[in-house]
């Protein structure tokens, strides 16, 4: 159940973050260091 | 709150045995939403609690869909950036509601119209404003960026006629109107220079040791 709840979090973080890549910043004004794999969206 | 996103990665990444990039993205994505859930819990409640709750709202997300077009200045923490963003949300949406409305029509028509007028000519100038964190390489993204954002401005100003065209048939909408106008003219000031360096004093109070 944990590792299912887990999975979940995960599907939507990398979700939030492929949408985040997509765009000129993340939200507002605070923006991370992007990760290499999305540098090319 | 970054390294907060930083553990919850690592977690869910171990548990699930994922390699080192992916648990990079989830931090990334979880960093975002934690930066979206807070500000709009603080705007909300702000709002709710002193009675803006429609301007606060349209603050919070005008600002963000703009800003993740034409992006502009950045601040160097998120414990900055969640400070300025509620000192904003909360200021704007307090003007909109008290102050600006007591301006007569013609003052909300004439600000509208240079409001738009000015942000359509920043943001065919200069955007999108990019981070070091996040450089927008390829010209084809810029673009594509840019045409976004020409949309949604499209869209503000054709909301905008319609409640100033309601406005005049004796509807009350005047403080959203302003609450929409403030946010843009915050959001296109963020592209230059005049908006780099205020968010730059805020990041410097913010690294000073206490």
């Amino acid at each position: 159940m944990k590792k299912k709840a887990l999975a979940a979090l995960s599907v939507v973080a990398t979700l939030v973050a492929t949408l985040a890549a997509t765009s000129a910043c993340v939200w507002w004004f605070y923006q991370p260091e992007e990760p290499e794999s999305l540098k090319n969206l | 709150m970054e390294q907060l996103a930083h553990r919850w990665a690592q977690k869910i990444g171990t548990t699930l045995g994922t390699d080192e990039e992916r648990i990079a993205v989830m931090a990334y994505g979880l960093t975002a939403l934690l930066q979206l859930v807070l500000i709009f819990l603080a705007a909300a409640l702000l709002g709710w609690a002193l009675g803006f709750f429609g301007e606060s709202m349209i603050v919070f997300f005008s600002v963000g869909f703009l800003r993740r077009l034409i992006g502009g200045a950045h601040a160097g923490s998120f414990n900055g950036c969640l400070v300025v963003s509620i000192f904003c949300i909360g200021f704007f949406s307090a003007l909109a509601h008290y102050v600006l409305p007591l301006c007569p029509f013609w003052v909300l028509g004439g600000a509208s119209l240079a409001i738009y007028l000015t942000a359509v000519v920043l943001i065919a100038r200069l955007a999108p404003v990019d981070s070091p964190n996040k450089p927008v390489r390829s010209s084809e993204k810029r673009r594509r960026l840019r045409r976004g954002a020409f949309g949604v401005m499209v869209a503000f100003v054709l909301l905008t006629a319609a409640a100033l065209l309601w406005q005049t048939r004796g509807g009350d909408c005047a403080r959203y109107i302003w609450a929409l106008n403030l946010s843009v003219l915050w959001q296109t000031t963020m592209l230059t220079g005049c908006g780099s360096r205020l968010i730059r004093i805020v990041d410097l109070r913010f690294k000073r040791p206490l």
